[in-house]
């Protein structure tokens, strides 16, 4: 049929992937900024530096393990 | 310290804590003099090296206390930050220890509280006689109900027990942080297994990270509302404006990198391990036991089982000390020869006592050579493996199941004994 593009075949191949990519872009995206924007809207903005606390515990004695 | 250094590379200058048991150990399984002396180098070592770190404060801890509480108070004065223990009484009715401390870091004011759990009374009577431990829930209380209007933050070097880090982060308004390095039995064997790590509890962040140097537990805390709930940062739910905590375990393996300053401290302590004994062993007055035969007695009548062990990891367990240098370590050394402080106690003497040899696993039967119909071998039983295969220690996972049949001698034949 004029103007449809095969999914299958030699000249398929060659459109198949981007035309994957194309579609599956938006949720590729909508993926990644949900982890973001849940962080994000707890965190606030970028420019506002944590507190950073380090802690250790039972380090008694410990240089390095034995041989 | 490679860790910290990237940290400030970033413009992070972080506040860093200790929860407790950091200079000593107890040395519950070797206890000698050698070694107790050998693990007061350690804490000088440790001692210079938080003071590198910028360590800003540490907890009182059990294996601390075991330095002598004399010795403790005198090493203090090499600690460029306090030991805090807010519950603590010497027999004067004073204590050398601060309750708390305010110090201003990344432009917060914050307190930090300390305080240790009751120990038993031999264990007083044994390393602080005459010193006295009130309970640690009313002495924290009194220090934060104190302090807390002067400062942004509040956190709390917890060395307690579990239901009172629980009524801490249930009860108490104000606590931010609490550091946790207990278990929730108490049992130190279990520390290290415990589920409960970093996490956030009824508001509270607690922090629980492995020991021995292996982890460091990090919280980057968004403060916004003073003696409010904790949110971690991945909680959608959080209210806008609250505070907001990302919590995670920083892994502390080789990869990570060495740092120089700390490379020339950690081989000055090992150039005093490998070329000499701390303190005369002659001065022991050290009377070796005679309930050990040797591998050298088994040999004669067991050669075929002798040639096997020689083999195994216990029959080159020795070899393997050496070829890293640590054979004159006497927190390494016990568990790579036999019947260390009974057969021999000077590292740089070991004799015949070097592997794991037979008597390790078998136990004593010093009567079987005279008369062996009489004075069989009991079965092996994986008892005397946990003792050096603990894997709270050595960090490696160990199953006796699976590692028995690698060290299993050959059967004995009929005409050998069976």
């Amino acid at each position: 049929m004029p103007g449809c593009v095969p999914l299958s075949g030699a000249k398929g191949v060659k459109l198949k992937y981007p035309l994957l990519l194309l579609l599956c872009a938006p949720l590729i995206l909508s993926s990644l900024t949900v982890d973001d924007e849940g962080r994000a809207s707890a965190a606030a903005t970028d420019d506002e530096k944590p507190f950073v606390l380090l802690t250790t515990v039972h380090n008694y004695g410990y240089i390095e393990p034995c041989g | 310290m490679t860790y910290l250094n990237s940290l400030k590379s970033e413009g992070i200058e972080p506040f860093l804590v200790d929860g407790g048991d950091w200079l000593f150990s107890l040395g519950r399984l070797h206890p000698n003099p050698l070694l107790q002396q050998q693990m007061l180098q350690k804490a000088l070592l440790l001692i210079d090296a938080y003071n590198l770190f910028g360590t800003q404060a540490a907890a009182l801890g059990e294996h601390d206390l075991a330095l002598g509480l004399d010795r403790l108070v005198e090493f203090q004065k090499r600690m460029k930050f306090p030991v805090l223990c807010a519950n603590f009484k010497d027999a004067s009715g004073e204590s050398p220890f601060a309750a708390s401390t305010i110090v201003t870091s990344q432009g917060r004011k914050v307190l930090i509280v300390g305080a240790m759990r009751v120990p038993p009374q031999r264990f007083i009577d044994k390393h602080c006689a005459g010193s006295s431990f009130s309970d640690p829930y009313p002495a924290i209380l009194e220090q934060i109900e104190a302090h807390i209007d002067e400062v942004d933050l509040c956190v709390v070097l917890g060395h307690i027990d579990r239901a009172d880090v629980d009524r801490l982060a249930t009860e108490v308004t104000g606590v931010d942080v609490v550091v946790e390095p207990n278990s929730s039995n108490g049992s130190e064997n279990t520390w290290i297994n415990e589920k409960i790590k970093t996490t956030l509890h009824s508001g509270t962040v607690l922090l629980k990270p492995s020991g021995q140097g292996s982890e460091l537990a990090r919280a980057d805390l968004w403060f916004r509302d003073k003696a409010k709930p904790w949110f971690s940062i991945w909680d959608e739910d959080a209210p806008a404006g609250s505070n907001i905590a990302d919590l995670s375990t920083v892994g502390l393996a080789p990869h990570i990198g060495r740092h120089p300053a700390m490379e020339k401290i950690v081989a000055e302590f090992m150039a005093t391990t490998r070329y000499k004994n701390p303190i005369d062993a002659d001065e022991m007055q050290f009377e070796p036991s005679t309930h050990f035969l040797g591998s050298v007695t088994c040999t004669v009548c067991h050669p075929q089982q002798a040639a096997y062990w020689k083999q195994t990891a216990h029959g080159r367990a020795y070899a393997t000390l050496e070829a890293s240098g640590d054979q004159f370590r006497y927190d390494c050394m016990p568990c790579h020869v036999t019947g260390y402080g009974e057969t021999f106690v000077d590292a740089h003497e070991p004799g015949r006592w070097k592997d794991v040899q037979c008597e390790s696993c078998h136990g004593l039967n010093p009567r079987h050579p005279s008369k062996p119909e009489a004075f069989p071998w009991p079965a092996v039983k994986d008892t005397p493996c946990w003792s050096c295969h603990n894997p709270s220690e050595t960090k490696v996972p160990f199953d006796p199941v699976q590692a028995m049949p690698r060290i299993a001698c050959p059967l004995l034949k009929h005409s050998e004994g069976k």
